[in-house]
């Protein structure tokens, strides 16, 4: 069985002291919604997050091809003088990460959103120069039972 | 595309509830989350208009128990249904690994369920899925209604592949879970063991 952790959540991990406060949050997205990694302090809300950034970041890029121009630069910005979120992706090949950071009482926030990019660039290097993750296509659950179904919908009402 | 954690041993999933407009897409997700102990749900985030009709999408994460020692997490999307909204069907279908189809029963509805079926064929199609081999359950929506097609009809009508098929009524929750069962079934039955 595979132990071995994600080398891209070690390439984001070694950057993570550039953003050292509390009132900063960054969520790291595939193009599906599901958040890889995250440092939100609500974990019940990580889902959601992952879910409406991608929403939003799908629907912003679909609407930017009306511009017929295939190669804008993607950022995504929302803010004021001290709160605020910011988001860009990540392409290299056929892996896509989206990068976004919620900030709130911000004395700096051009400072932050540079932090920001660093963080996004080393994310890109590692995806343009590590090795692919090995990828097995083995079926893993290919002999589920309807019971060990039944088990984990234990928690319902029904 | 499921994503397989073997560090965390979480095992995460996309299943997308399609069907036409006002079907039962949203009742289906709004039953389940009214059925789920709050330890097991997260927030369900619905995107809609001022009457209440899906605007982009509804998502309902669900952790579900563990399976082999891996802990299971479903994420649940609707789309849309007003047949206008075809873009954001599509962006909503990216990645996925099931889809439950929510067809209404009515006689009324049977163009409309027609066309939405065409269209996530064309949908699914377009991003490289194959219908014949995406885990897809079929369900019989607002069969507690009198003026609805025959089973027979809907089957014949709409289920050329011999997808799994449930009879529901989501508005009291019957088949709702079923569904759900079935669909969660066939994609865990599907999923690979790649990591990212």
């Amino acid at each position: 069985m595979k132990t071995t952790r994600p080398k891209i959540i070690d390439a984001i991990e070694a950057n993570l002291d550039l953003f050292s406060s509390d009132a900063v949050n960054i969520v790291i997205t595939r193009p599906d919604g599901l958040v890889i990694w995250e440092n939100l302090k609500d974990k019940q809300r990580v889902q959601e997050l992952g879910a409406l950034g991608c929403g939003l970041w799908q629907s912003a890029s679909t609407l930017a091809k009306f511009t017929g121009n295939n190669s804008l630069n993607s950022t995504l910005v929302f803010g004021s003088s001290a709160d605020g979120l910011y988001a860009n992706n990540v392409k290299i090949a056929d892996h896509e990460y989206i990068i976004f950071m919620v900030y709130k009482n911000c004395m700096n926030p051009a400072k932050l959103k540079l932090k920001f990019r660093s963080l996004r660039q080393q994310v890109e290097d590692f995806l343009f120069f590590e090795k692919e993750e090995e990828t097995n296509n083995d079926k893993i659950f290919s002999d589920i039972t309807d019971k060990e179904v039944d088990d984990l919908f234990s928690f319902s009402e029904v | 595309m499921s994503f397989v954690n073997y560090q965390t041993k979480e095992i995460n999933c996309k299943i997308v509830y399609y069907g036409p407009g006002l079907g039962g897409k949203t009742t289906n997700i709004q039953h389940i989350y009214s059925k789920t102990a709050g330890k097991n749900k997260g927030e369900m985030v619905s995107l809609n208009t001022e009457n209440e009709r899906t605007l982009f999408f509804d998502f309902l994460p669900l952790d579900l128990g563990e399976i082999r020692g891996f802990k299971t997490r479903l994420h649940l999307y609707t789309v849309p249904g007003q047949v206008f909204y075809e873009a954001s069907r599509k962006l909503i279908l990216r990645g996925v690994d099931g889809v439950v189809f929510v067809a209404d029963s009515q006689i009324e509805k049977f163009d409309s369920n027609m066309q939405s079926f065409e269209s996530l064929k064309d949908n699914l199609s377009e991003q490289g899925y194959d219908l014949k081999k995406v885990p897809l359950v079929m369900q019989w929506n607002k069969r507690d209604l009198p003026n609805v097609s025959p089973i027979s009809e809907l089957e014949r009508s709409l289920n050329n592949f011999d997808f799994p098929a449930f009879e529901a009524s989501a508005l009291s929750g019957e088949g709702v879970f079923e569904t759900l069962k079935m669909v969660s079934k066939l994609v865990l039955m599907n999923v690979k063991g790649s990591v990212l």
